[in-house]
């Protein structure tokens, strides 16, 4: 008996053991069902036990298994959908998994034609949003640090981006991809204007020079989407002084949401007094503005954002008349802007984005005797939808209303003379467009463009296409071509309303290769034409006429752009060129010839270093650009000269310290260290009635040389 | 017959504490994490707290020790980019405890501490150093004789720059704080949170002999 049982227990633990030791031998590797790329740090293990290993640094892994029943192995990775295997027992299983991304965290071959992000998490990215608040010379300014970026013209004298033989209309800026449509404080002639909009308000700028997604419209050239902020999470106050005025901000956080209020004033009449100024300023520079965010989470991703702003300014100076007399211009206005956007998830596959603004913009402006008054009301409603299809193919598809109101006064003040217009246009688009990605290496985006304008009554289909192929580690080719149509604007509209659209279309081939955390080199060429650009004369109010749509151009050549952070310690610099060849037949020109605003060549050096023991970041900026075409009256040729060759070298510092125990940044700014004497280009004026050497102005930076002070105290 | 069943019986009974021992399990990973500094081990270890946690389903614990594990990989790195992936784990991980304990001081502590660990350059420092400092005030009013607690206010203190009221100076005090609480902190359980005393012991030692 005591055998037998012995014998029992012999075989049943005989069994047992066998069973105990069972094995299963679980091994494959994991890739990412897109790119192929093996995933590395994968979670393989037995669901509903603690038994598993991780993918090792190629994506394989092997899992021995003691299971005699059916078990389930889960392949679970961080912004991936994780797989379940049933899997019986057996000696050896091989076992290989793709994983795909979850359609949250979906991002992949980037087309990368054309387009320049800033952005924490993007990867076409080539900025910082940082980089806009440390370029110097920006001066916090995000045109002007985007001016350090190829395909941008340097146009000290303008302020606004003039993007691959376009100008400065031909742009159009965005805020969470609902226009804004005076993005620009007015401008008066010859000195460069700001962006309305403080950098601190987005966290991330996309910025394309051409061949852009059918969801844009009503650009030429550009466009740039400024995306602003989530809901805040701190609660801060933060205080600015300036050399030419202040802010004052504050932010109150809640639960998934936040209230942001800020107020700031600027007059420029202390520093003006303390440097050496080529404008004869009757009434320096000065503005009130605010602005107020709020932003709220809904449930499963839901989120609501209003922005309201509000400035009002003036500013007065003398300039030459042409006639060697002076010219009073006298320059207030107003403007009030409303931007509120609503994101929902319809399901889990459809995001709906919802979106309005509305501008209201009053410029009184005097020249002589001459007094205008405009008052132009601006909205938009946007609808855009996002469809995740299937892992491969996403599609975006939407409409938008675009009604703009123009009203404008002009009086003789000498004569009392005395003649009103307006009129408004009803603009309605809708656009649909796909991204396909045909394979792990190749990805394509195909869409189509509508465009009805009811003040020229036209229709009008825009095709638009895009393609990137990855090549090697880091590596994009991209492709791009498109129909990009722009209504005149409104200036030209109030004298003649039979103008219709004017026409560019984009071919683009380009590079990319690097990341932004170490180096990045990208390079791009491009050729543009233009038709149906608008033509006529200048009256003798010395307005733009317009006449026909007769006008016609090409753009061509190519920029480079190289980045570098790990190259040198601490320090990290940019150095971007661009050539171009543009010819236009537009506005007054009476033969096809390069615009004054272009020069062939654009060259920027831009670095930043951190000086860790004086806790100090120095940042330097050299912008350099070959001479621009002008004209003399008289001659025969038209724009046959070239201004001089361009060139300022910037420098800043900004100390990190400590105020009242409360974190504070002291930026210097200095523009034209060298202090070198540069002419912008020459302005001929149309109001001469004579032809001889006055009607010729020198157009100069407004100060040979700027500097800067900021304390900037945050307070939490 | 008698010996045969205790035998078969014991085994079975080791068997199953073998295969489901959570408090067992939980103990030997979070010893094994106390050992190492090796990322490749500790990103296996995070793993298996992760495994845990998914299996267990109602316990906070494995997934902080999951992000504690990633935490820990960026203590011996140099690199910014490299830092934000692990801690975008770890980040990933404390969320899951944190919905399952959202009143835990110890995950609001390693939230103050996983922010901490992002200033990896100085244009950083005011977001993050404030971002920790809520998460470290969240977890002083749910438990505010917390050792770690105090490791952590210390270390934030000890690496502003002393014209913002850091320094040395004034993080001892801090740290000495630490250091009394570390000496009677009783833990709530067996596999709480043990970690920084002697973190603390040596940062107290350098800053008393400077």
């Amino acid at each position: 008996m005591q055998t037998s049982i012995k014998i029992l227990v012999f075989i049943f633990l005989l069994i047992w053991s066998h069973s105990l030791t069972a094995q299963t031998v679980v091994k494959g590797c994991v890739t990412d069902k897109r790119t192929g790329e093996p995933l590395p740090s994968v979670n393989v293990y037995i669901q509903g036990s603690y038994d598993g290993t991780i993918t090792g640094a190629e994506g394989c892994y092997e899992l021995e298994v003691n299971k005699k029943e059916p078990f389930v192995l889960v392949f679970s990775f961080v912004g991936y959908q994780s797989i379940e295997k049933e899997l019986s027992p057996g000696e050896a299983i091989n076992l290989d998994v793709e994983l795909k991304e979850s359609v949250t965290s979906l991002n992949a071959v980037t087309i990368t034609a054309g387009s320049f992000q800033a952005g924490d998490k993007k990867r076409a990215a080539v900025m910082d949003p940082m980089d806009i608040y440390t370029t110097a010379g920006s001066l916090g300014d995000i045109g002007t640090a985007l001016k350090t970026l190829p395909g941008t013209q340097v146009a000290a004298d303008d302020g606004r981006l003039l993007v691959r033989g376009g100008d400065a209309s031909e742009t159009r800026v965005l805020m969470d991809g609902v226009l804004a449509a005076k993005p620009y404080y007015s401008k008066v002639p010859d000195l460069p204007t700001r962006g309305r909009f403080a950098p601190s308000l987005f966290e991330g700028t996309f910025f394309s020079t051409g061949g852009y997604s059918a969801e844009f419209g009503q650009a030429l050239s550009s466009v740039l989407v400024l995306e602003s902020q989530d809901v805040a999470v701190e609660e801060l106050t933060s205080v600015s002084l300036m050399s030419i005025g202040g802010e004052l901000a504050q932010t109150w956080v809640g639960k998934n949401r936040s209230f942001s209020a800020t107020g700031s004033y600027f007059n420029f009449e202390p520093y003006n007094s303390l440097v050496r100024n080529h404008i004869d300023w009757k009434d320096h520079v000065e503005s009130f503005s605010g602005n107020i965010n709020y932003r709220q989470k809904g449930e499963k991703g839901g989120l609501f954002k209003f922005f309201a702003s509000g400035d009002y300014g003036g500013q007065a100076l003398n300039v030459p008349d042409g006639q060697g007399g002076l010219l009073l211009i006298d320059e207030t206005g107003g403007n009030a802007y409303v931007n509120s956007t609503y994101h929902h998830s319809v399901s889990d596959k459809t995001l709906m984005k919802l979106g309005g603004s509305y501008t209201w913009d009053d410029q009184d402006m005097k020249a002589g005797i001459h007094h205008q008054q405009t008052r132009e009301w601006v909205t938009e409603g946007k609808i855009k939808m996002i469809s995740q299809v299937s892992n491969a193919l996403k599609i975006n598809w939407g409409g938008a209303w675009q009604k703009t109101n123009y009203d404008e006064t002009y009086r003789n003040e000498a004569t009392d003379f005395s003649i009103g217009t307006n009129f408004s246009d009803d603009l309605i688009s809708g656009f649909a467009e796909a991204e396909w990605r045909m394979g792990p290496k190749i990805a394509l985006r195909p869409g189509l463009r509508f465009e009805h304008s009811g003040q020229s009554d036209e229709q009008i289909l825009s095709p638009r296409a895009a393609m990137a192929l990855a090549a090697g580690d880091n590596t994009t080719f991209s492709l791009a071509w498109g129909h990009f149509y722009q209504t005149a604007q409104s200036d030209f509209l109030k004298y003649n309303r039979v103008l219709e659209m004017q026409k560019s279309q984009h071919y683009i081939l380009g590079v990319q290769s690097g990341s932004l955390a170490t180096r990045l080199f990208r390079a791009e060429a491009y050729h543009k034409d233009y038709s149906n650009l608008i033509t006529g004369a200048y009256n003798v109010f010395g307005e733009f006429e317009p006449l026909d749509n007769s006008g016609t151009g090409y753009a061509r050549g190519f920029d480079l752009f190289y980045r570098d952070k790990s190259l040198i310690n601490n320090t990290d610099f940019w150095v971007s060129y661009s050539f171009i060849d543009s010819e236009r037949k537009f506005l007054d020109y009476p033969q096809k010839v390069t615009p004054e605003y272009i020069s062939p060549h654009t060259f920027s050096l831009v670095a930043k270093h951190f000086v860790s023991p004086l806790r100090t970041q120095v940042g330097f900026t050299w912008m350099w650009n070959s001479g621009r075409p002008y004209h003399i009256p008289g001659d025969e040729d038209f724009l046959a000269h070239t201004s001089p060759n361009y060139s300022d070298v910037g420098l800043n510092f900004s100390y990190l310290t400590s105020l009242f125990g409360q974190f504070t940044i002291v930026h210097l700014s200095l523009s034209n260290v060298l202090g070198r004497e540069n002419v912008l280009g020459y302005r001929r004026v149309p109001l001469s009635d004579g032809e001889n050497d006055y009607s010729l102005i020198t157009i100069r930076p407004d100060v040979k040389q700027f500097a800067f002070l900021g304390i900037f105290i945050s307070i939490n | 017959m008698k010996t045969a069943l205790i035998l078969i019986f014991s085994m079975m009974a080791s068997f199953s504490v073998f295969a489901n021992d959570y408090e067992t399990t939980m103990k030997e990973s979070i010893e094994e994490m106390y050992q190492t500094q090796e990322p490749e081990i500790l990103s296996k270890i995070a793993g298996e707290f992760y495994r845990i946690g998914e299996a267990e389903q109602d316990k906070w614990l494995p997934y902080y020790y999951a992000a504690y594990s990633y935490v820990s990989i960026t203590y011996n790195l140099e690199d910014g980019d490299e830092i934000d992936a692990w801690l975008d784990k770890g980040q990933n991980m404390l969320d899951k405890a944190m919905e399952l304990k959202p009143d835990e001081a110890e995950n609001h502590v390693l939230q103050g501490l996983l922010y901490s660990m992002r200033i990896t350059n100085p244009m950083r420092g005011m977001k993050f150093s404030g971002l920790s400092n809520d998460a470290l005030a969240k977890a002083e009013k749910l438990e505010p004789e917390n050792p770690r607690l105090w490791l952590c206010k210390a270390q934030n203190v000890y690496y502003t720059p002393s014209m913002f009221g850091g320094g040395a100076e004034n993080a001892k005090p801090l740290f000495e704080k630490a250091a009394e609480l570390f000496d009677t902190f009783e833990p709530r359980g067996e596999l709480y949170p043990g970690w920084g005393k002697e973190t603390n012991a040596a940062q107290l030692a350098s800053i008393n002999g400077e």
